[in-house]
């Protein structure tokens, strides 16, 4: 079962309703159940690592806890690279056997609780049950957000009464996820399928409107599945973190980075970057520290050597950015540039779309010459692809590529929105009953009618499940 | 306790309105094709007013004309046949159809018994995807217009293989709702039940005629299916039903230009009515039902004319074998009536200006209007041998191949109230030809001028060309009665017989 299918959304209303009649004290059994049962029916297969990764730090947790010195340690070490042997083994080395969906994200969760716990920051989970439900709870098992055991095991064990105020912003926020997911990232990857299979036969602007594209779509494919978990886990009463806040508003990669996949970004920072000594150790130690991060962030989203390619120019970008910093003030104290002026910002926003684009063409593309071939090509004009019609020619007719474009338009003016502290749905249900159900309404209408799905598509698609 | 009944409430309300907008979106969003076919199906069967129905393929669509049937012999019927429909398609056709309905007699045509697969969605393992995606879309049309039921989902279960296929004949939204960048006013007419629908009982009639086609074939009495297929299986099963029920039946292969795996399943139906005692009406070995040339419109489908002779054809059949009531003058059946009076004057209107002529002059042989015909000693159409048929049939004679011999003018006047014809071939004049304009004359002059003028009105001549001097062809029609002028055409032959709007 997808978060995206017909059946999803039949079981949720279902299993939801179970669980409010369940005493509060139990619901925590009947989570656990229905999050194993929901993985058994997405990966019957791939179950058995997902009892091994539990049962592991289950075990090596509650061990390590009755441990002191170097055996804590060695308890840790045991656990967390038998995972992540099993997590490279799966992932680079071909064997299927070893694989399992979303074995990146639990597999992270799961690390980040043995880290935890072996810091002292959290006590070793005594209910295999809780810790279980923790690893594998449905909303969240196939791409995240990778959450953190002290925020989530202490909702489990305490969980919230059934709230109508928290059903309706679940259900909202799962709106829009399904908005950003159907409507907008399944539409731009009928285009961007059609360029990227074949970027020689485009013109220059189509590499350039196919490269931007696929950076919405990534964006709305991962981040309408988060929202789609978090609204749903809300419903149930949990909050799970953030994982994207308006990230192509960002004036900077390293702005980017706070905003993008939070939830992965703060993992590596937590468990890797602060551990490698972070910026405590001089300047050198913290580029390299920065370029280790985010090569290791590029080859967790994949075996192809691209994906690397694509964490290393996020580190090269953050590097540079670093080291440039006191030629741009200089730059902008000779030019007499104001940094708080709007065309200040704008630019300076412009500058970090573009180039966190041209890192997503390695990031889609299957080798770097195509990567090449693309980046080459999205700075030579062709304006008459859209003059003459010809992006109404790649997989969606006319009304299509005015949809897409329309709803983008929503989703940056939402996202301005949000970044400027107004959030669209608080003010929607500050309106009078009759136009905010107008809006509910046709927003149901606009994602059932204008969403991608249906024979032909793929449901099961979100791109970070892969991961 | 008053704010929590008041949320849920409000609750219900919101999920009743949010329903009854979605349901109104998925009627505007479905495909109408099926809806618009199977409209009159469900009144008349409500009604209990069919007494025959037809089911078969696309031969059966545009073949049986449930309407001339009713015209020229009182007989009520319903055309079920689907676009690319197998027997097996057909059988749960039938079967969904007696759920509703009880008729006299079923006519079942055996085109495509040779095909020998248990799904439309796999075929054979050959068969290119297109086909796969055009067997699964066509199916919609014998599909959607059936509500949800146990027999539909028997049936999807028993004609499609992938259970994700098989859902969007079950909630025909998953397909449709793609449409919305495609919907026109129509689709928004189904809203208010004012949306247009299929008005021949079922049937479709194509009128244009495509090409020139004369069978190349010989009827083979000998050949058989080499195996006993899907097909064969599912059409015992209809004559089982059938007469389970209690329920006349016949088999019919209805012509077109057949193959030879189309002779084996021919005479292979032949075995299997011989065998449950049942009649068969073999068109494809008789060849004198259908004249090709002008009642095909492509090689596997007849045109308008040729449905009539075939309906006809079975009409006679069904009042000599089936003893069915004439329903012509029943005041309950009057929908039937407007329905073939609706149908006349479109043909009468597709008699009087149509795209093309060739098309336009084989409508004009079902005598909805009158018509003159004239053609210079040039004409390029006068040395097209399908053409010269096309003229030959409405007119009944071979004249016009004395004047293709010759390279000369022709002129033919028919006239449908006094059933007078009129020709004339190079200078042959033709005097007091009484129509229902009046009486007229014909002269020709020279090359470039000739005169066509009523007896009383010397003065005004119309077959005047001079404003259409590279124009070859002239096609006047008059009404039947009245002798008004309805239509003046020019055309030049050799654009393809094309006529300007």
């Amino acid at each position: 079962m997808q978060l995206v299918s017909f059946q999803f959304l039949i079981f949720l209303p279902v299993m939801a309703l179970i669980y409010f009649l369940v005493p509060a004290k139990l619901r925590y059994i009947w989570l656990f159940l229905i999050s194993w049962g929901f993985y058994l029916s997405l990966d019957l297969r791939g179950f058995p690592i997902l009892l091994f990764t539990s049962l592991s730090v289950y075990i090596g947790a509650r061990v390590m806890e009755k441990l002191e010195g170097a055996k804590r340690k060695t308890v840790l070490g045991i656990v967390v690279i038998s995972n992540l042997i099993i997590l490279a083994l799966s992932k680079y080395s071909g064997l299927t056997f070893l694989s399992a969906v979303g074995m990146s994200f639990f597999m992270f969760m799961a690390i980040g609780y043995m880290v935890d716990v072996y810091r002292g920051d959290l006590y070793a989970e005594k209910n295999f049950l809780v810790l279980s439900l923790f690893i594998s709870f449905f909303p969240q098992i196939t791409s995240g957000p990778i959450e953190r055991a002290g925020h989530m095991l202490r909702q489990f064990r305490d969980p919230h009464n059934f709230s109508y105020d928290r059903m309706r912003d679940g259900l909202l926020q799962m709106m829009w996820g399904y908005f950003m997911k159907m409507v907008i990232a399944d539409r731009c990857a009928i285009i961007v399928g059609t360029i990227y299979d074949n970027p020689v036969k485009y013109a220059g602007t189509a590499t350039l409107i196919a490269s931007i594209l696929y950076t919405f779509e990534i964006y709305c494919d991962f981040g309408g599945y988060s929202n789609i978990a978090i609204g749903c886990a809300k419903v149930l009463g949990f909050d799970l973190m953030k994982n994207f806040d308006a990230p192509y508003l960002s004036a900077n990669v390293q702005e980017f980075w706070r905003r993008w996949h939070i939830s992965l970004s703060s993992w590596f920072k937590d468990y890797v970057y602060i551990p490698l000594g972070g910026n405590r150790k001089g300047k050198v130690r913290k580029y390299i520290n920065i370029l280790i991060v985010f090569i290791l962030s590029g080859i967790w989203h994949g075996a192809n050597y691209t994906f690397a390619v694509w964490g290393l120019l996020h580190g090269i970008y953050q590097v540079a950015g670093h080291m440039l910093t006191p030629v741009r003030e200089k730059l902008c104290e000779i030019f007499k540039v104001k940094k708080i002026s709007f065309s200040h910002r704008l630019l300076k926003i412009i500058i970090t779309f573009m180039i966190v684009n041209i890192a997503w063409i390695f990031f889609r593309v299957q080798d770097i010459k195509a990567a090449v071939y693309m980046v080459l090509h999205i700075f030579q004009p062709a304006p008459w692809f859209i003059s003459k019609g010809t992006i109404y020619e790649l997989g969606l007719d006319r009304p299509n590529v005015l949809l897409l474009f329309a709803a983008i338009g929503v989703l940056i003016g939402v996202d301005i929105a949000n970044k400027y502290g107004i959030c669209i749905s608080e003010k929607i249900k500050t309106q009078g009953i009759w136009l905010r159900w107008l809006i509910y309404i046709a927003a149901v209408v606009l994602i059932v009618t204008c969403g991608i799905w249906g024979p032909g598509y793929d449901a099961a698609g979100f791109i970070y499940q892969n991961f | 306790m008053k704010r929590k009944l008041i949320l849920i409430l409000k609750t219900f309300l919101f999920l009743i309105l949010l329903g009854g907008v979605l349901v109104a979106v998925m009627l505007v969003t479905e495909r109408k094709t099926s809806y618009m076919k199977n409209k009159d199906f469900f009144e008349e069967a409500k009604k209990d007013h069919l007494d025959v129905l037809f089911i078969g393929s696309s031969h059966v669509i545009n073949g049986i004309n449930p309407l001339d049937l009713y015209e020229e012999y009182g007989i009520t019927s319903y055309n079920l046949g689907g676009h690319g429909s197998l027997l097996k398609e057909s059988y749960w056709q039938l079967i969904r159809a007696l759920d509703y309905c009880k008729p006299d007699y079923v006519v079942v045509d055996c085109f495509m018994m040779d095909r020998n697969y248990e799904y439309i969605d796999e075929m054979y393992e050959e068969t290119p995807e297109e086909f796969r995606q055009a067997a699964i879309s066509q199916l919609h049309l014998n599909m959607d217009a059936y509500p949800l039921s146990k027999l539909k989902m028997a049936a999807v279960k028993d004609l499609v293989h992938d259970p994700d296929i098989q859902k969007q004949y079950l909630f025909d939204f998953i397909v449709y709702h793609n449409r919305w960048s495609e919907l026109e006013q129509k689709d928004f007419q189904k809203l208010v039940g004012t949306s247009e629908y299929n008005m021949l009982m079922g049937a479709e009639m194509k009128h244009e005629l495509e090409e020139d086609i004369t069978y190349s074939y010989e009827y083979d009495n000998e050949a058989r299916l080499p195996e006993h297929t899907v097909c064969e299986e599912y059409l015992m099963k209809i004559i089982d039903e059938c007469q389970r029920d209690g329920i006349g039946i016949v088999l019919t292969f209805l012509p077109f230009e057949g193959e030879p795996q189309d002779f084996q399943s021919a005479n292979s139906a032949a075995d299997i009515a011989a065998n449950y005692g049942v009649p068969y009406i073999n068109m494809l070995q008789m060849g004198d039902v259908i004249d090709p040339r002008v009642d095909l419109s492509d090689p596997g489908h007849l045109s308008t004319t040729g449905a009539r002779k075939v309906t006809n054809y079975l009409g006679e059949w069904l009042t000599q074998n089936a003893d069915l009531p004439d329903h012509r003058g029943d005041a309950e059946y009057s929908k039937w009536d407007e329905l073939c009076a609706d149908y006349n004057k479109e043909l009468r209107d597709k008699s009087v200006s149509y795209r093309q002529l060739s098309t336009q002059l084989n409508l004009l042989s079902l005598g909805k209007t009158s018509s003159i015909l004239y053609l210079t000693e040039d004409s390029p159409a006068l040395q097209d041998p399908w053409f010269r048929h096309i003229v030959s049939n409405l007119s009944g004679t071979d004249r016009i191949e004395e004047a293709a011999m010759n390279h000369q003018q022709y002129f033919l006047l028919v006239d449908r109230a006094s059933g007078n014809i009129y020709e004339a071939v190079d200078y042959e004049e033709v005097e007091n030809m009484s129509t229902s304009m009046g009486e007229m004359t014909y002269v020709p002059i020279e090359k470039r001028f000739r005169l066509l003028y009523l007896t009383s009105d010397e003065e005004n001549n119309f077959l005047y060309d001079d404003d259409h001097l590279s124009d070859d062809i002239q096609l006047i029609t008059y009404d039947n009665d009245s002798g008004e002028i309805l239509s003046h055409i020019y055309c030049e032959s050799s654009h393809n017989y094309e006529i300007d709007e």
